[in-house]
């Protein structure tokens, strides 16, 4: 690995943090270096015991809920391309004559106008364009 | 895209049950729906959060967002947030769904052809001659590197999300909307590309199908939605002149060229919405194998000709309701 790979470069946070390795210099040899390096073993390995096992709970947790996988999987198989049969809504849904919304190739928004604050909204102008040329 | 500090909202409307508010966030037009109607401003919240999120990750448009550092940045390997290596995590699944042509480094090619900046802010027409093409690097995604958060790009690889952000931005901003719903439901719309969740409105959200954001009342067909997303790649829109030539934004990576395929516009419904504009977008670049290949990943789409003749593939929805004025063939077959 060159020392430019050896860079890791953090993109949020603090912008353009370089993170670079550090190198112990502490001298362990010798019969007390030696039980500190077990009792330093036993302390990592109970830790990554506990991760491991925090982290298959969440595991299994994630893949029981169906919502996450719906919308986390890109394409895949027919089975899986297509969303889960639809559902009528349930009762109390209400029920829409006329389009909601559009899909379409993104049109281009010229103007920003108004913020929200609270459950008031001011209004100002836009544009939608086609973007074309 | 535009600096997203909030969603400029510019339209609320109360209809049938449903709130719904539009405004503008990334560039292009944001619109919100949601029942029961009282939910909107904790929905609208959790929309503009996720928004914001998304245009700080993948932006290539703001120096500050994360994508721009990586690209501005001779480091190879980086350190970076949860969100944006999801973002990331989505378009290498979508360079491998695809076979490279979905491509997320296929930034430095747009730059070349003009697309480097906000689209509102780009010269159209420039009479600037295009540049020598750079020699194409086919598969340069293969060699990205992404385990956690640790990300290593490769020499010359220039990002871009714009296949699969969108999308994926509609179904996030969906799912964290949800929350707020109760047992009712939400749809996101992030110019276009349409994700829902929680409990549909009885029959499905109703969803116009349009080439152009400009004449969707008058060359709409119809479809409902009551899960996963829908979206549209078209190259009718976001186009602009450079050197006489006609340039749009979905650039094949095996010319460096905008696609010149026989499909002008497609739109694919699927399980998520990155899934659905990740298909949409590979349909226009497979050109005459774009049906087959819908079809064999069990796909829905409507593709539209280059002559407009409209035709679908899959488990497209039933047409008893479309307004549709162009005429329409047998699916699956051939335009």
């Amino acid at each position: 690995m060159t020392n430019q790979q050896a860079e890791i470069q953090e993109t949020s946070g603090q912008a353009g943090r370089i993170l670079r390795p550090r190198r112990a210099v502490v001298d362990e040899t010798g019969r007390d270096g030696a039980l500190r390096r077990v009792r330093r073993t036993s302390h990592w390995s109970a830790v990554a015991i506990v991760l491991g096992v925090g982290a298959t709970t969440v595991g299994l947790a994630h893949e029981l809920n169906p919502t996450t996988q719906a919308t986390t999987a890109v394409g895949g198989s027919s089975s899986s391309a297509l969303p889960a049969t639809p559902s009528a809504g349930s009762s109390t849904a209400p029920k829409l004559g006329s389009p909601v919304a559009t899909t379409s190739a993104s049109g281009v928004t010229t103007v920003v106008g108004s913020t929200r604050s609270g459950s008031a909204t001011a209004v100002s102008q836009s544009g939608t364009a086609r973007g074309d040329s | 895209m535009t600096s997203v500090e909030a969603i400029a909202w510019n339209e609320m409307s109360l209809l049938e049950g449903v709130s719904r508010a539009k405004g503008t966030a990334l560039g292009t037009t944001v619109a919100v729906v949601v029942w029961p109607a009282s939910r909107l401003d904790a929905v609208l919240s959790a929309v503009e959060s996720e928004v914001a999120a998304l245009d700080l990750q993948a932006s290539r448009f703001r120096p500050d967002s994360e994508i721009s550092r990586v690209n501005a940045s001779t480091s190879n390997v980086f350190l970076v947030s949860d969100g944006f290596s999801q973002v990331l995590h989505h378009a290498l699944a979508a360079a491998r769904l695809t076979g490279g042509l979905v491509d997320p480094t296929i930034g430095g090619r747009l730059i070349r052809l003009g697309y480097d900046r906000d689209f509102a802010q780009m010269e159209r027409d420039s009479q600037e001659p295009q540049q020598p093409h750079d020699p194409v690097q086919p598969e340069l995604w293969r060699e990205i590197g992404l385990e956690g958060n640790l990300l290593r790009r490769p020499l010359g690889a220039v990002l871009d999300v714009g296949a699969t952000a969108k999308g994926l931005g509609a179904d996030r901003a969906a799912r964290a909307a949800q929350r707020y719903t109760g047992k009712g439901g939400v749809l996101v719309s992030l110019g276009g590309d349409i994700a829902v969740a929680g409990v549909s409105p009885r029959g499905g959200w109703p969803i116009a199908v349009s080439e152009d954001p400009s004449t969707a009342t008058t060359d709409s067909e119809v479809v409902r939605l009551s899960h996963g997303g829908i979206a549209t790649s078209s190259t009718v829109c976001r186009t602009w002149r450079r050197g006489g030539q006609r340039l749009h934004h979905i650039i094949d990576p095996r010319t460096g060229m905008s696609a010149a395929g026989p499909w002008r516009t497609v739109t694919v419904i699927a399980g998520s919405c990155v899934s659905a504009n990740t298909a949409s977008t590979a349909a226009i670049l497979a050109g005459f194998e774009a049906e087959q290949w819908l079809a064999t990943q069990g796909f829905a789409a409507r593709l539209v000709g280059r002559d407009g003749v409209a035709q679908v593939v899959g488990e497209w929805p039933s047409t008893s309701d479309s307004e549709s004025d162009l005429r329409r063939s047998t699916p699956g077959t051939a335009a």
